[in-house]
């Protein structure tokens, strides 16, 4: 499954194969696109054991790409599932690490 | 004879009050901050620190426009105002928690002032800060 916002450059691609589900994006994640990454990780955390954001190609993440994480992250918590951030790219990690969200990250 | 530092160019940009505006207003000042001499790694803090500047502004102003003063000074720094009309609905501060964490490590110096009318942004950046 491909979800894509044109006007803010983000794709996002599902791998549902073994669970965890890995979402990759790719882009800038924004006020713009943070509402296709949410409707995205909803369905993706929905009957899965765990999901990975894959965040390796995301070039830019702002406040609202932020809110997104923690809502998924308390989501998580409530059904007792796993959330995880992969190989973000430089930018995104120091946002990560300021916002005290870098215990997330995994290799 | 004494180096006399040249005034600020100043540069505005106004645009409607709408996310999707938001990558345009980011792609224009960091090219503004290439002109003044910051590093790429500058460069970024510079672009999410305006993003912020641009939420704020638009999720607490009135849905009209968001108006930028960028004062930009070659080899030294820039200064980055924004400014929208305010709107009805007052915004729960807490919802700009993580901008503050963004501001206070990509900019030397923000803050952010709401009058009767407007909503007003701003940060601060300088070259030698990244030298630091």
């Amino acid at each position: 499954m491909r979800m894509s916002d044109s006007a803010s450059y983000l794709q996002i691609d599902l791998d549902d194969g073994p669970d965890p589900v890995r979402l990759i994006a790719r882009g800038e994640i924004d006020a713009a696109s943070a509402e296709t990454l949410e409707v995205a990780v909803v369905g993706a955390q929905e009957g899965a054991k765990g999901l990975t954001l894959d965040l390796a190609a995301v070039t830019f993440i702002d406040s609202s790409g932020l809110r997104v994480i923690a809502t998924a992250l308390q989501r998580a918590e409530e059904q007792g599932t796993e959330l995880t951030i992969a190989s973000p790219s430089d930018p995104v990690r120091r946002i990560l690490d300021v916002t005290g969200f870098s215990d997330l990250i995994r290799p | 004879m004494p180096t006399m530092t040249p005034p600020p160019s100043t540069v505005s940009i106004t645009v409607p009050a709408d996310v999707r505006y938001f990558r345009t207003v980011r792609l224009a000042i960091g090219g503004l901050a290439s002109l003044v001499g910051f590093d790429v790694e500058a460069m970024e803090d510079i672009r999410i620190g305006v993003d912020e500047l641009c939420t704020a502004l638009v999720e607490a102003g009135d849905g009209s426009s968001v108006r930028f003063e960028i004062a930009a000074n070659l080899g030294e720094g820039l200064r980055i105002e924004g400014r929208s009309t305010r709107g009805a609905e007052p915004v729960d501060p807490e919802r700009f928690r993580f901008s503050r964490q963004i501001l206070s490590v990509v900019a030397d110096d923000y803050g952010f002032e709401t009058s009767d009318e407007a909503v007003d942004g701003w940060l601060e950046r300088s070259v030698a800060s990244e030298q630091a």
